[in-house]
């Protein structure tokens, strides 16, 4: 793997030239963070509101930011701002269906089992950073090397499996595992750095 | 390790190497048996990272919707700091930009650049003053993005060249088209004011007469803009400005939709845009907009004028487009009865699925608006008489069997084996007759209906005769293969399909869109009737379904497969106590079942196998209820397992329109999954939430050795499901 020499992401989106950056940070977790919302029963639009509102925050807060690559910093740094943002919104709603009467449906809210253990967030973050990846990077390569990566690394299928269905040989199907691999790996890690 | 395993250099060789670099074929063939260099490869391909391999069940892409496409469009279209500053990006412009020499203003092509107003996809809008004339424009140039791409540059250009030949008080003026080192933009009338996008959010409620003021200020302004060859191709509120002091319509952006935003398909399968106001004939493949596309997007508009709601807004653009192409929306007037009658006849016809429904032109719609002209009675009827006409033609006098049902009856049991012996015993046959096939291969047959009879057809033991749908070259699109009325249809052995691809003339394909129409074509539609069809096969190509069940007391599936890929399997629309059996069938489609319920119907659902791409059983617009008896069944849906398109149901209203008895069954994903299009889930762990029962059955992350679409195909091609899925079926 090339050593990555780009500036963190969060360096990157707190300096107020570089609009790709922000865009590329907002297309990458905005998705993540209505996620997170709507696994915490939030509706559509609500889930909305709170992705404006994470990112509103980041970007408020991302100067006062101590810059640090570490994924997993940043990553609780966003998780601490999303729960904070939701717990606004929860309260909002409460308050707006106690005045209207309507709290069948916040109850049913706070009542559903919050998926907030690390391991919904971080499958969620997997399944984030692994789409928009794959969205990227497919097209370098060809139909045949992408599905035998599909069938071993996605749906979980043997190398032999998957070489009957592609029709190449067990070798050629581990050979195209590991460039599509490597090659998804790059990406994401260029995007999270 | 042996000496011919493969060295670690050459193992990161062969991983970091793009595509195209072939693999030296012995560390192919050596990895093709060599588990410790595989091994070894895979840890290599991993290290970078955490270690395994983590993606594996991942395969259902992140939930999105279109609201949140909008939001994140929105967001991405500020950068962090002008997030703050509330100003729009518009950086990508920077290599045409210049500081004035007069007074240090930016200029583009010598306008000075007042003030950025708006991005969107396609171009950047500045407020503008053009110094030759000292007036302010809205000077739109195209995204940088897009004017790379030489195609588009030249459509824009071409497109506004022939709008900017219209003046009409409801289109905004276009003063010029012109390019600047390979960037096109225009200038045009700076419309003070709002959108009606921005009218209709405030949530205040539009008079009926400023409905219809505003509808037919749009169809004038449309009117002008037909008759220079112009399709506006995207109306929509946004697109719509009211200028002020006095609210003046301005429609804008005529023409230019067609660069960038049709709604696509990405390769991962996302849409992007917003399809809320396309007419459903631009969903096909290739189809080209007309001025009929623009009346549809019109009626869609004035819609959400009259209830404040898009008539199709689903949860996702993909449940969007269905909708479009399957459904009617709820009525006008039971969302608001503020609404007049006329009006909302106004909207139901420019709604209308079919181009030839509509309104002839924009100026007839404008007519209809201002209430100068009652709806015509003419078109609406012209869509019903294609079956009688086929039906004449055909066989001439005996069409008056199909008329006068009890008349010329005869034998029980007819023998055919071509297309015109079969077409001819479907007219003449007695009620309670059967016609036995006895043909193997493809039997095409005009549209055919059946009247007040009770008829069985069925292939000869060992034959396999396929009917499929034969069109000629000046045929209208028909709603139907098959179907019949008050009487009974029985159906043993027999393949029914059409292919529409193969039977159209190429120069003819506005012909295809016609046919491929959603919202009423069904392979066999039977209405007041019995129905069962045992050991058959159906697939239609078209969005409509296969089987359309209309006051349909008893229909018995069995042994049986469905396929729709781009529609339903069963659109189901029941009356109290009528009953659906579905047993051993495998379906593969974009929903199952499509249920309108009038009262309580009963869907028994045993031992069969079904693949969805959005859900098991939709329920629309119920008033009714169901009873699902649902055991040892196999469901992989890629949205839910039900779905339903009731708006604010609580609880016990949900529970009142479906009782749900499970058995038995395996279920792709974590829970029996249900839900609401408008009031979207996920309502997850909704076996407790909705007390349903579903007993003994099991919920799998994985239920196909292969992917979904994969396993579909494989079944149209003959497979059983048995094997294709994983593990033993659960009975």
């Amino acid at each position: 793997m090339p050593v990555t020499t780009r500036l963190s992401l969060i360096t990157r989106i707190s300096d107020s030239e570089d609009s790709a950056s922000w865009s590329e940070f907002v297309n990458l977790y905005g998705p993540f963070v209505y996620a997170i919302g709507r696994g915490r029963g939030l509706q559509d639009a609500d889930a909305c509101d709170l992705v404006q509102d994470v990112m509103r925050e980041v970007a408020k807060s991302v100067d006062r930011f101590d810059t640090n690559p570490e994924l997993g910093k940043f990553r609780s740094w966003l998780s601490v701002i999303t729960r904070r943002a939701l717990m606004r919104l929860l309260e909002k709603r409460q308050k707006q269906a106690i005045g209207t009467g309507d709290t069948a449906n916040v109850v049913a809210l706070s009542n559903t089992p919050t998926p907030e253990d690390e391991e919904f967030w971080e499958r969620e973050h997997q399944r984030h950073l692994f789409h928009w990846a794959a969205e990227r990077v497919k097209g370098d390569f060809t139909e045949t090397t992408w599905r035998a990566f599909w069938l071993t690394a996605v749906d979980g299928l043997p190398a032999t499996e998957a070489a009957n269905q592609c029709g190449v040989t067990v070798g050629a199907v581990y050979i195209a595992k590991s460039r599509v691999a490597s090659r998804l790996r790059e990406k994401i890690s260029q995007a999270t750095a | 390790m042996n000496a011919n395993c493969l060295t670690d250099e050459q193992l990161h060789e062969v991983a970091s190497s793009l595509e195209s670099a072939a693999a030296d074929a012995s560390i192919i063939l050596h990895l093709d048996h060599c588990e410790l260099c595989q091994q070894r490869l895979e840890s290599i391909a991993s290290t970078s990272i955490d270690g395994d391999l983590p993606w594996v069940g991942l395969r259902t892409p992140p939930q999105s919707s279109a609201n949140l496409i909008a939001t994140i469009d929105q967001l991405s279209n500020r950068s962090a700091a002008a997030g703050r500053k509330g100003s729009t990006r518009y950086d990508d412009l920077e290599p045409w930009l210049e500081p004035s020499s007069d007074n240090g203003a930016t200029t583009l092509d010598s306008y000075e650049l007042l003030e950025c107003v708006g991005r969107g996809g396609m171009g950047i809008v500045f407020r503008a003053l053009d110094p030759t004339t000292n007036r302010v424009v809205a000077l739109k140039a195209m995204a940088p993005d897009l004017a790379r791409d030489g195609k588009a540059r030249a459509r824009f250009l071409r497109e506004a060249k022939a709008i900017a030949s219209v003046r009409h008080p409801n289109v905004v003026t276009l003063y010029s088209v012109n390019e600047v080192s390979d960037l096109p933009y225009l200038a045009m009338e700076f419309i003070e004011g709002e959108s009606l996008d921005a009218k209709i959010g405030s949530g205040e409620s539009i008079e009926p007469a400023e409905i219809a003021r505003i509808g037919a200020a749009i169809a004038s302004g449309l009117a002008a803009c037909h008759e220079q060859g112009v399709i506006h191709r995207d109306i929509k509120p946004s697109n719509v400005l009211l200028s002020q002091p006095d609210s003046t319509v301005k429609i804008t952006d005529f023409g230019l939709a067609a660069v960038a935003s049709t709604p696509t398909l990405t390769q991962n399968g996302y849409l992007s845009g917003t399809p809320d106001y396309v007419a459903p004939e631009r969903l096909t493949i290739g189809s080209e907009a007309d001025e009929r596309s623009d009346l549809f997007s019109l009626g869609c508009l004035l819609y959400a004028m009259s209830t404040g709601e898009e008539p199709f807004g689903g949860d996702t653009p993909l449940i969007t487009l269905h909708r479009i192409a399957t459904e009617r929306p709820v009525p006008v007037r039971v969302k608001n009865p503020a609404i007049p009658a006329p009006l909302e006849r106004t909207i139901v016809a420019l709604m209308a699925k079919k181009p030839k429904d509509r309104p002839v032109s924009a100026q007839e719609a404008q007519r209809m608006l201002l209430g100068n002209r009652p709806l015509s009675q003419s078109r609406a009827t012209a869509t019903r008489r294609w079956t009688m006409v086929a039906i004449l033609m055909m066989i001439g006098v005996l069409s008056a069997a199909v008329l006068t049902p009890s008349s010329n009856p005869v034998s029980e049991r007819v023998i055919v084996s071509t297309s015109r012996e079969l077409e001819s015993a479907l007219t003449t046959i007695a009620d309670g007759g059967e016609i036995q096939i006895d043909a193997d291969g493809t039997l095409a047959i005009r549209p055919m209906e059946v009247v007040g009879k009770s008829l069985t057809i069925k292939a000869t033991d060992g034959r396999a005769p396929q009917i499929t749908l034969m069109l000629e070259e000046d045929d209208s699109p028909p709603d139907f293969l098959l179907r019949v009325s008050r009487g009974g249809l029985h159906l043993v052995g027999l393949s029914l399909s059409d292919d529409f691809q193969l039977r159209m003339h190429p120069e003819r394909d506005e012909n295809i869109e016609d046919i491929i129409d959603a919202e009423s074509y069904s392979l066999v539609s039977i209405e007041n009737s019995a129905f069962s069809a045992k050991q058959c096969r159906f697939e239609t190509q078209s969005l409509g379904c296969c089987v359309e069940l209309v006051s349909s007391e008893n229909a018995h599936v069995s042994e049986s497969q469905l396929f729709a890929s781009s529609g339903s399997a069963i659109n189901w629309s029941a009356e109290s106590g009528d009953r659906l059996v579905l047993d051993d069938c495998v379906a593969a489609c974009v929903s199952a079942i499509v249920a309108t319920l009038k009262g309580r119907a009963e869907l028994e659902w045993t031992e069969s196998t079904t693949l969805t791409d959005i859900a098991a059983i939709e329920l629309t617009h119920a008033a009714g209820s169901l009873v699902a008896e649902v055991s040892d069944c196999v469901f992989q849906s890629q949205e839910a397992l039900v779905m339903t398109s009731l708006k604010s149901q609580s609880v016990s209203q949900f529970k009142q329109l479906l009782t749900w008895r499970g058995v038995s069954n395996r279920i792709l994903g974590q829970e029996l999954h249900i839900a609401d299009v408008e009031r979207p889930q996920p309502w997850t762990r909704h076996v407790a939430q909705w007390a349903l029962t579903d007993n003994n059955s099991t919920y799998l992350d994985k239920l196909f050795k292969l992917p979904h679409e994969e396993v579909c195909s494989q079944l149209r091609e003959g497979k059983t499901a048995e094997s294709l899925l994983l593990g033993k079926a659960p009975r």
